[in-house]
Order: C-alpha cells, then structure tokens, then sequence
C-alpha cells in the first residue's frame, strides 16, 4: 500500500469565487455590525480628523487646502472627494456610512497577493480569512481612514513585486509589471508617506538581507539572477527618491510633520521604520484599556499563534534556503521569507530603540501591523503543510486538526470583532459618544465663549471638539484635568458607566451650578471664587 | 581683510604717478609704525590734505580725494562725481554736494572702502543710500568704471535717509523731518529689541523691513517723536515677544537738540558714541558708523531715557494714518518731579499692557486672553540720588483707550500729561509697594529687582511668572500666590495686598517711621542673610499691625498693635504701651509733583529716626504713653478680637512688673499661663485653660439625596475648642478606610479654632468603592505613621454605601438603551458566517486532498 501521507499533493483548483464571496460577505458585515453596534458613532480620532481634512479638500478643490492638510498625504482625501463629486453625497455621509465598507476590496487584493507569494490557492484563502480575523487589522482598514487605501495599495505594490519577480514572458511584459508598480508605489506614498517610507526600507532591508544568504548558504544559492538583484535594489533606491522628491517638492505638509518632531532621531526613525509620534504612552496600554489582561491576551492569541507558527516557519523555510535540504523554494516563498525577516528586524530595531530612549517619549511602534500582513500568509503555509503531513483526510489526527482549525475561525472572528471596536463589554477604552452628547456640546458650543470646559477623562469627546473649528474660534478651550482653569463641567451617562466600570471618580460637582440638562448629557458651571472669574 | 591693487584708475597715476608714490610711501611709513586705532568719537575730522583728478581725461574734475582723520590716524575720503557738476578748489565743502556725489569711506586709507553713500535727489527729496558691509569681511566691495562707482557688495542698500531740506555739512544744525528706510531685519535703531532670528538670517533682500520716522508736530524746528516700525510682512508677522515692531520716543520739553561735533563730512554721519549716556532728544538724529567693522551701527536719534518724556515699545506693529493698539510698555514714561533738570527723572512710570486677545500674553494663553490687563511700577527718587528708593506696582484688568494723537497717526494709550492722575485716580485690584534700601539706577525706574506682578522671589530666586498677572487676575485660580512673595532680595522690602480695591495710597508708620502701603495684607524686609522683618495685618484694616523679627526662621520678637495699644514679647520681656497716637503719621497717595515730592520729603525727614527698623524697643520708646513691663514674661498667641484683642500671657514665678497703665490692675501673683483679654474698655484676665477639642457635628452631604459610591459627598466636622487657649495651625486629618482595605486620609490646616470657639472643616470625598467604610476624624495625624492613632482621634463613624449608577452587562450591551439587544444576534451570526467560511475551506480542501490522494503519480509535480 503506497504512503499516501508523504506525497500528497493537490491535484483540483481551489474553488476560489464562491469563497471570496462568502468572505466578502462576512467583511461587509462586520462593517455593519460595527456601525450598528454604536449607532452609527463608532467614532476614531483619524476618521474624524480626515473627514474634516477631506471636506477641506472638497470646499477649496486643492490638494493642500488652506484651512488644514493631513500631513502624511492626500490620496484618501482626493478619494472622499471623488466620491462625493461622484455620488453627491456629503464626505460626512461617505465617510459614516460607505468608507467603512469599502473594506471589501481588500479581500480581493489581499487574496491575489497571499497566492503569489504562497503558490497556493488553498493557503491563500485561508490567509485571507485570517488576516480579516486579525483584530488590528480590521480596526485598521474599517475605520473611515486612509488605512483601508494604504493597505489596498501596499498589498498591491507586493504582488506586483512578487508577479514581476516571477515573471518569464520576456522584457515587455516585465516592463509593464514594473510600470505598474511605480504607478502603485507612487500612489502608495501619495496616501501615507511615513507608511511608504518604512514599507520600501523594509523592501530594501529584505533585499540587503537576500545579498547575505549566499554567505550562509551551504548550497548554490540561485533563486533569482543578479541582474533582478540590482533590478530590485534599483526598486528601492527609486522609490525613496519618490518619497524625497513628494517630501520636498509635492507635498509641504508632509516634511512640516517631519520638522514638528523632536529630535533628528525621531525623523530619521519615522521616516525609515514608521515610527510615529501619538502623544500617548502604549505600554501603559493594556492596563488602562482592557478590564483585564488575561481578556486582552484572550482577544489577541490570534496574534500569537501567527506570531509562533509563523516563526516557526520562518525557521523551517530558513533551512529550506541555507540549509543541506534538497527542497527548492519558490521565489514567492523565498520573497515571504525575506520580507517576514525584514519586518521583524526593523520591528525589533524600533523597539530597541524605544525602550533605549533614543525616541522621544510619545512616539510609537507602528511597524507591527507590516509584519502580520506578511506572517499571516507565511503562519498558514506552515499550518496548513503541517496539517497535511498530519496525513489523508481519512486520518483521526489530519481530521482533528482541521476540525480545530475550523472550530477556531468563529472564535478568533467573535474575538477580533470585540478588540476591534473595543467593545465596552471587555474595554474601557470606549470609542463611542451618544446623539445627547453631541447636543450637550452642540449646547455648550452655542452658549459660551472664551473658557475653559472640561468634556471626558479622555479623548472620546475631546476628539469631535478638537476637530470643530467654531470651538476654537470662540475660544473655548477643553481639558483634561479638572484644575482651576476648568469653568464649566460635561458629564453624561456614558462618562457615569465608563468612570464607573474603571472605578474612577468623575469631577466633582457637588457645589457647581447644574446649567444644562437633556436627560443623560449636563452641564456644570463651577462657581466663582475671585471677581476675575466667568 | 581684501586689498585692493590700487584704489584708483589708472588714468589717474599716469597723470599724477610721482606725487602719489610719494604720498603712498609717506602713509605707508605711518601706517606701518603706528598701529591704526579708532579716534576717540568726539574728534572732529581733521583734512590733510585735498586732491582732485579728472578719471576720464575729459577735462572735467571728476574725483576728489580728501586725506583726513576721522576714524584713525590717516583715513581717506573719495567723492566721485556723478553729474559733471563738481568743482576745482581745495576745499571739500565748495567742490563736493551732497546732491549726485557718491561718497566712499576708507578707514585707514589702505584702499578698502568701509561705508559708501550714495547722494541722490529725487524729486523734491534728498536722498542718502547707505551701504555698509554686509559679508563681515570689513569692508564694502565696489568697482569703478570709467568714473562710475558700481558697488558689489549688494544690490541693496542698507539704509536710505530721506529729507525734504537739502543736507548739510558736518557741524551744521540739521532739523529736517528725516524718515529712514532699513532693509535689513536689525532696526539699527533704539529699543527695536530683538528679532531672535540667527545672524545668518540678515534679510538684504530688497524689501524695506522697518521704516523710521522723526517728526516735528508742532513745527517749531524740533524734533518732537520718533518713530520706528517693523513693515516688512516676515518681521510684522515675527511673533518673538522680544522684537518691538513699534518704537516711538516722544519729549515733552521742546529743547533745542545738540549738534554732534564730530560728524563726518555730513552732517549725519558719526561714528559710534556712548549712547546710553544721552537722553534721547539731546542730539540730533544720525547715522551712527562702527569704522572698526564698516558697519552702521545705530540710526536715528540716539539716547536713553529721558528725563522728561516717555517712550512706547510695542509688540504689535503700528500703522499710519490710524489709530492703533499698542501693548506692551505703553507708556514708559519719565517725570522730573525735582524740577531740577538735572538729566535724571525722579518718577518713573512703566506701563506694560496686555490687549483683548493679546498674541503676547504669557505661556500657555497667548491670544486667548478676551480680558486686557495693565501693570503699573510707578518708581522715584525720594532723595534725589539719582537711585529709585520706591516703587508701587498696581494690577488691574483696564483696558487704554485714550487716544494720544501724533501728526501722521494715532495710538491708544494715556497721554503723558495725565499719566500720573490718570494711575492715582483710578482703583487697583493688586497692589504692592517695595523700598529698596539699597538702591540703584535703572533705565527703566526700578525693574531689574523686587517684585512686580509678573515676578515674585522666593528660595533666593526670581520666580517668572508669579501667578499674579497670568493666572490669578485672568481668574485661572482661586487663591492669589502668595507663596511667591514670602521672600524679597537683600536690603529690599515689598508689601501687598492683592485684594485691593482702592486707589494707590501710602502712609508713614507711627512705629517704624518707614513708608508702608495703606491696605497692605502682608509684607518682609529682608535685612541680611536670613534675616528678616516680616509685617502682617491681622485685623484686616488699612494698615500693618504686626512686627516680626525672625533669624534663620525663628521669631525672636514681635510687636502687636491693636485698640490704641502697643504689646511687644522679646527677650523674656512683655511691654504694653497706650498711645492715642494713630498707626499713621501721614497718609498719601505717592507722590506724583514737585510738591508732593517736597512735603513727603519734608514728613520723612521730620519723622527721621536713629533707630533701626528692627529694634522694636527703642522704636516704642519714642512713642509716649502710659505702659506696662513684665520682666522675665513671656506672651503668646496675640490676636484681635472683635472689640480689642486677646493674648496669653505666661507668668514665670519671680518675675518683676511696674505699670502706669490704668484699668488693667495688678497681675496675679501666682505662676501660670493666664488669658488677657481687652475687649476696648476693660481688661480681664483669667487661668489659662488648655485646649479641648470635639467634634460637635460631623455630616456627610451627598450631591444627591443618597451617598453613592464613585460619587462625590461633602465632609464637614464641626471641631469645638472647650479650652480658652487658641490652637493655632492645627492639623486635621480625616481617614477613609475601605472594605477592601482601602486608606485614602484627607487633611487640612485649619489657621486657627479660637479658644472657646469653634471652626468648621471641609473636605471633598469620592469613594472609590461601595460597602462598608469608617471615617475617622483626629488631629496631628501626620505624627504617626498609619495617618492615624498618634493624634487624638475626635471621630469615628461608620457608613455602608451601594454603587448609585452600577454599569450592568445589559447596560453596557444596550450601551444605555440605544441600541437593540438584537445585536447580540448579529454578533453571533457573524461568527456563524466566519464559521462557514472555514467549512467551505475545509470541503474545498478535503475534496482536493480526496482528489489528489488517487492521483499521486501523475501529478507529482504539479503546483495548485
């Protein structure tokens, strides 16, 4: 009897239409979970500020408008505005009710991309799901931000590289690849270009690193000829003098975001590995965010499992490349390898430099998510190579593991859906306000002038009044902390139960004048004490 | 430094080679054996010799070159005329205008040009464009062409003067109505302040940056104001709170200006002077030339202060034909209150005024402020030393709205001549007097030290800001910061009140004779090295009534004055003096004229005392009336009351009494701390009892009707004092102690609970957490470690409190009742969804593995 388990093979395509619309499906309806689950006002302090920069874009039809450009590109903004010239729908509406499912098309994107690194259908499919269960990501490309954009053009840009670097069909079809790809690297750094920046540096890294392996190999190394070599270190090089020349020459408000930060250090760290400054502390993160940190480590063990198997992986394709195994790698394979390295080098890298205290304080790690868009795929390859020498279908063991497999997928998809949106269930970082707010500081914006209002412990409404330019035009100012200067007091339900889930006290209010009231949103004056008092 | 190959054409050494050789190798000698050294400035120039020379060979003089002194031992001047209208002779004054001639300064004569100016008229104007060195290399790059002066050291003049009267020589009075035009971020010219921008940021770019103006308004011949304003959008737009983009100097006394006696050749041109010695309006206005460097160094009229007059620096820019806001030092503005023209003011007045929504209000508020704010140090010399002795600052929200008119605009302000009504006249919420008993000279009355309302002094420190002007008087806090004005440097003394309310009035103290701030809440004098006088005023009326010697933190005597008497402990001696001489000799507002100055002077002199300010006995001596000594006594916790006043007297056995004093009577005779009451009319005295507290009543009042956890209740205990002694400083604590073993202990200090009185405490508490807690109230807690059980404890409650608002799951699924519970369902069908998406994977999976396990051979090869 022949061993079937050793030299099993696929021998039928994988029926891909069917499951890319099903998993279209689920993406779509996440996004309307998502805004069902707040009503709408599932709010994020990037969605609200591009939606203000983007109807600055629609009213002045310049790419740098004179009341605010983002400062890291314009792609998404140009986008909302296509849209809304398109549609005739203002950007606050495409951007509360379409942007978020315009997710979708990264399930297409993503799909082709996993194929042409993988060479397999059946991983790439599956890798797909996964990275739509990866709580990060989702959050990342849901919200009405220029992610989802970034993201489609990314993954593109690392097909084309892959398709390109595959390629055999002679010099003009290459051409065409290769001009296809500048077309998308350009748009890519046109949407973010600190994302572009640390994405083509990661590229080069991954290259730089291709060069060593010979080195190390113990056999003829001979995947991809020099002369692809030096054509890829070209992809680099011309891709950053794209970064260069939109920094300096197309896009002031990008290198002002470059000058505003601290220290050369901080520059040269967020133009190269995406390093940004966030004004916040993230490895306090856990602990004020979640009710608990085994909850946190529940929600995120996807991450784990793909951080762990794709290590793993990562160590078995390694040996493939340098070691005495016979098996050859496919240049696909071989690109997932050196960009999993790459990534997690400049990962670690920017983390060392971080608790070093080479960086500023405020600024953050944000390379993590290029390296779980690569690890996914290279996490299901190593699964699902594992599950078949597990053996047929027929044995307990492969049948066993697939059920697990498939038993974990509405698990990981409950669990990203709660980290996602940060689900008050589990959080309590709430990113959600409610309509009687919104009046309350409609109210408050209406009635005062020239002070100072204290409206949350946090950002969660300090974000719609940052973002209201009659705010700050009628002087008024919002706080943080309850101190002398704060006049005026906003407190409403949800603070109640926020304040009362962290067990935190809220201002107090004992002796202020209760001055504003809609049944779950009030107003406090603070009394005063010296005649220079308001 | 570049040399030239030869500083003039060729033409002309062919014509005159043997006479110039000569020359050149006279100066040479002198020029090797004497060190080139900048003249003193006063020198007038000196000509050694004329010479003149026709550049082209057209027959017509072109070139005349003055051999002089002016800048060192040999300097040299070469005037190339520019419209063929130059004449023969040997004096420079007949054969040269200042019309069409372009004028070139060689320093040293070693064939370098330093300055170049270049006379223009252009329609009814005269106009001078300057050039200096602009690439800090010493001199001022130019060519000649064919009699043509072409200069390449810049496209750009530096400065341009313009004049409707026709210039003038040196020496001559020149009193035109100048307007000076610099193109260049430095003003060059008085008080323009700082740009704060790098020296390699310059702007010779073309673009006039700052325009100044001198102006006669009344057009008698002298200059009345000055005025220099930034123009150009890139300083305009500067916010550095160190550039002044308005600058106006105006005299008030029209006096005839002096004419510089060593102009050079022209009558504006001079070299560099010591400015700060001159009062602004003495001379004439100039252009004023460091020969060293070839760089022009001041513009305009030079001088500063004055001693009648005031000056405006202003951060905000000015504009013509308007009426603008100034900010800033509007006005600062000098008095001659001796009347004695002597070039010193003996009243200083420094306005520094914030606008509505000022863009230079302090850190963090700049253009946020709606209120306006105004600072006043009004400074003089009472003894006419030429050092300001006093100083009241005043701090009021007003805003200047008066209009000060000049001929070509206006500003809003206050007009000089009723500055100082304008300051007595009106009511000030802060106020602070400081006497410097070491004083000195200032610019600018006296700033550089003592306190202001943007500056304290505390831990030998200035400290910038207070918290006066940028948070208590904006309302940003609830307490003024005394804090920061516990201390004063050496030698100096400062009083406030910082609820004032009044107009600025002094007085002369019947104790100390020293002038105090009528209404002054607190004050210090800092006599040396830990060593200090500080002054309080405990019943709240206009003036001080307790003095405190303190060394090194220690009080070591102490005068009260309250209800016509005087009661001193020092040194195991208690005195009690009557007097029915009032607290002050005199009271005044400061003095603001020659009048005013004279008889305050006369009533210090007149009530001169050879007696240090700190020792109190001899101060009291001079006081006459009825007292009482008790030697080896000692007395504490003197406060008022309110019909007299209260102490404790302790009474040592043995110790010696005498008294003339009536209605006291005799003291008892038995050793003991005794109460001394004064109650207007009679004494009393009884047996000190030690302090005993209680609480009398303790209530915690909930913001709603029930006490709630996470949510806020107002503590209040009522602490009774049974005992007739005060307890002073007291420390209160109140510890919360939680189900879950939680401690959260509140304290406070309360000043004082009066013997046989009562004070109530105030705290407010939020409890982090529902059940059982116990509140304990005590005193002195700090003592002991736990913040409990060293004190005495005065209270002990227990109270049980339940979650008033407890967030549920359903609460937080409905998230309040917005949202249907039917998202639950959604929720999970989107895992079903995920779910299908696995199982369809797997039967795609699993029919290819079924497929491919019967196909094994065939297919080795091949990739999916």
């Amino acid at each position: 009897m022949p061993n079937h388990r050793a030299t099993l093979v696929i021998t039928r395509k994988f029926s891909s239409t069917p499951y890319l619309l099903l998993l279209s499906l689920y993406v779509v309806t996440v996004g309307l979970y998502i805004g069902l689950r707040f009503n709408w006002r599932w709010q994020d302090g990037d969605a609200l500020l591009l939606t203000q920069l983007s109807e600055n874009v629609f009213i002045e039809s310049q790419l740098i408008p004179s009341a605010g450009a983002y400062a890291f590109g314009y792609a998404y903004q140009a986008l909302n505005t296509f849209l809304a010239h398109l549609t005739g729908y203002s950007v606050t509406s495409l951007q509360t009710y379409v942007q978020p499912f315009l997710v979708v098309l990264l399930v297409p994107v993503a799909y082709i991309t996993y194929h042409a690194f993988t060479g397999s259908r059946v991983v790439a499919a599956l890798a797909t799901l996964f990275l739509f269960l990866q709580s990060e990501f989702i959050f990342e490309s849901l919200r009405s931000s220029h992610a989802k954009l970034t993201w489609i053009l990314a993954l593109t840009m690392l097909f084309l590289l892959a398709r390109s670097l595959r390629q055999r069909n002679g010099p003009t079809t290459l051409g065409s690849w290769v001009i296809a790809f500048y077309l998308v690297a350009f748009a890519l750094i046109t949407s973010s270009v600190f994302f572009s920046s640390s994405y083509f540096v990661g590229i080069g890294f991954a290259f730089l690193v291709s060069r060593l392996i010979p080195r190390f190999s113990q056999k003829q190394v001979s995947f991809i000829a020099p002369t692809e070599w030096r054509r890829l270190s070209y992809i680099v090089l011309s891709c950053l003098i794209l970064v260069f020349i939109f920094l300096f020459h197309v896009y002031p408000p990008a290198l002002n975001q470059v000058n505003t930060l601290n220290t050369i250090v901080d520059q040269v760290v967020s133009l190269l590995l995406g390093v940004e400054d966030t004004g916040t502390n993230p490895y306090r993160y856990i602990g004020v965010t979640w009710i608990s940190s085994e909850i946190y480590v529940i929600l995120t063990s996807l991450n784990y499992l793909i951080l762990g198997i794709s290590f793993a992986g990562w160590l078995n394709l390694l040996r493939q490349i340098i070691g005495r195994s016979n098996k050859e790698v496919n240049v696909g394979r071989l690109l997932l390898a050196l960009f999993y390295t790459s990534f997690a080098a400049l990962l670690a890298i920017s983390v060392v430099l971080d608790l070093a205290g080479a960086l500023s304080a405020n600024m953050q790690v944000r390379i993590f998510p290029h390296l779980m868009v690569v690890a996914i795929p290279l996490a299901t390859l190593t699964l699902v190579d594992a599950l078949r020498t597990l053996g047929s279908h027929q044995n307990f063991r492969y049948r066993t593991g697939m059920a697990i497999l498939v038993l974990a997928v509405p698990l990981f998809s409950a669990f990203s859906l709660i980290k996602a949106t940060n689900d008050p269930l589990f959080s309590h970082q709430w990113l959600f306000h409610s309509a009687m707010e919104l009046e309350a500081l409609e109210w408050t914006k209406s009635k005062l002038h020239n002070t100072t209002v204290w409206v949350g412990p946090d950002d969660r409404l300090r974000t719609l009044v940052r973002l209201d330019s009659q705010w700050r035009s009628q002087g008024i100012a919002e706080a943080y902390e309850a101190n002398a200067e704060v006049r005026y007091f906003l407190l409403s339900d949800i603070m109640r139960a926020q304040a009362s889930r962290k067990g935190d006290a809220l201002p107090d209010i004992w002796s202020r004048l209760h001055i504003y009231d809609n049944g779950t949103a009030e107003l406090y004056y603070r009394r005063t004490a010296t005649p220079y008092q308001r | 430094m570049k040399n030239k190959p030869s500083l003039l054409p060729s033409a002309i050494i062919h014509l005159k080679l043997p006479l110039m050789l000569l020359r050149v190798i006279i100066l040479s000698i002198l020029f090797l054996i004497s060190t080139p050294s900048t003249l003193a400035s006063s020198t007038p120039i000196i000509i050694t010799e004329v010479t003149q020379f026709d550049i082209d060979g057209d027959g017509v003089i072109s070139l005349t070159v003055v051999d002089c002194v002016f800048a060192t031992e040999h300097d040299r001047v070469l005037i190339y005329d520019q419209n063929r209208n130059m004449l023969t002779g040997n004096r420079w004054e007949e054969i040269t205008d200042f019309q069409n001639d372009i004028w070139i300064f060689d320093v040293g004569a070693d064939g370098t040009a330093q300055l170049i100016i270049d006379f223009e008229v252009e329609g009814d104007k005269y106009i001078a464009l300057v050039y200096d060195d602009i690439d800090e290399n010493g001199e001022v790059a130019y060519r000649t062409l064919g009699g043509q002066v072409i200069i390449e050291e810049s496209s750009y003049w530096h400065v341009k003067v313009e004049s409707s009267q026709a210039w003038t020589h040196a020496g001559d009075q020149f009193n035109p109505q100048l307007t000076y035009f610099v193109d260049g971020y430095e003003g060059l010219g008085q008080g323009v302040g700082n740009t704060g921008m790098t020296t390699q940021e310059a702007g010779y770019d073309g673009i006039v940056d700052w325009q100044l103006n001198i102006g006669d308004g009344d057009y008698d011949g002298i200059n009345d104001y000055q005025l220099q304003r930034a123009i150009s959008p890139i300083l305009v737009q500067r916010s550095n709170p160190a550039l002044h983009k308005s600058v106006i100097f105006s005299q008030v006394i029209s006096r005839q200006p002096t004419v510089y006696t060593d102009t050079v050749f022209w009558s504006l041109l001079i070299g560099k002077h010591p400015y700060e010695d001159y009062r602004y309006f003495d001379h004439t206005p100039v252009i004023a030339v460091d020969w060293e460097r070839g760089i022009i160094d001041r513009i305009g009229i030079l001088g500063f202060p004055i001693e009648e007059g005031y000056h405006i620096f202003s951060r905000l820019p000015l504009e013509k034909h308007t009426t603008n806001t100034v900010n800033f030092e509007n006005p600062m503005a000098y008095f001659d209150m001796a009347n004695d023209q002597d070039g010193w003011p003996e009243l200083q007045v420094r306005f520094d005024a914030a606008v509505p929504y000022d863009p230079y209000f302090p850190f963090p508020y700049q253009g946020t402020i709606e209120s306006p704010n105004l600072e006043v140090n009004y400074s003089w010399d009472q003894d006419n030393d030429n050092r300001w002795d006093y100083k009241i600052n005043l701090g009021a929200n007003y805003p200047l709205d008066e209009v000060v008119e000049f001929p070509d605009f206006a500003i809003k302000s206050v007009p000089y001549d009723t500055l100082v009504p304008w300051v007595k006249n009106h009511t000030w919420d802060v106020a602070m007097l400081v006497f410097d008993g070491r004083p000195s000279s200032d610019s600018e009355g006296m700033f550089g030290k003592g306190w202001m309302m943007f500056r304290g002094y505390a831990d030998g420190e200035s400290i910038e800001p207070s918290g006066v002007k940028n948070e208590f008087l904006m309302g940003f806090s609830d307490l003024p910061p005394t804090e920061n004005y516990q201390d004063i440097q050496v030698g100096m003394r400062g009083e406030y009140s910082f609820q004032y309310f009044a107009t600025p009035r002094i007085y002369l103290s019947v104790l100390d004779r020293q002038l105090h701030l009528l209404g002054a809440q607190s004050g210090i004098w800092n006599l040396d090295e830990d060593h200090y006088l500080r002054y309080a005023n405990l019943d709240g009326d206009a003036y001080l009534d307790q003095w405190q010697e303190e060394h090194n933190g220690i009080v070591v005597q102490q005068v009260n004055y309250s209800h016509g008497f005087f009661v001193y402990i020092g040194n195991n001696n208690v005195l009690l003096k009557q007097t029915n001489i009032p607290p002050a000799l005199i009271e005044s507002q400061p003095p603001g004229n020659y009048e005013e100055w004279q008889n305050l002077d006369a009533q210090l002199r007149l009530s001169q005392t050879a007696s240090s300010p700190n020792d109190f006995l001899s101060l009291l001596d001079e006081i006459s009336g009825p007292e009482m000594h008790i030697q080896g006594a000692t007395l504490r916790d003197f406060r008022p009351t309110p019909q007299g006043f209260r102490f404790i007297l302790e009474l040592p056995s043995g110790y010696i009494a005498r008294s003339d004093l009536e209605n006291l009577g005799s003291l008892p005779e038995t050793a003991g701390n005794y109460l001394v009451e004064y109650d207007g009319n009679e004494w009393s005295i009884r047996i000190a009892t030690p302090p005993s507290l209680h609480v009398t009543d303790f209530q915690l009042n909930p913001y709603d009707s029930e006490m709630h956890a996470l949510e806020w209740v107002a503590v209040e205990a009522i602490v009774r004092n049974d005992g007739l002694e005060d307890v002073d400083d007291l420390l209160i604590c109140t510890t919360f102690d939680g189900p879950d073993g939680q401690q959260l202990v509140m304290t406070d200090t309360v000043a004082l609970i009066p013997g046989g009185g009562e004070r109530s405490i105030g705290w407010q508490w939020s409890p982090e957490t529902d059940g059982n807690w116990t509140i304990v109230v005590a005193t002195n807690c700090a003592e002991s470690e736990s913040g409990e059980g060293q004190g005495e404890i005065l209270l002990r409650e227990a109270v049980t409190l339940t979650y008033g608002r407890p967030t549920s799951q359903q609460w937080l699924l409905t998230l309040g009742g917005g949202v249907s519970p039917m998202i639950a369902v959604l929720f999970v069908l989107l895992a079903g969804l995920s779910g299908t998406l696995g199982i369809l994977w797997y039967r795609e999976s699993q029919v290819m593995a079924e497929e491919s396990s019967t196909n094994l051979s065939a297919n080795h090869q091949r990739s999916n």
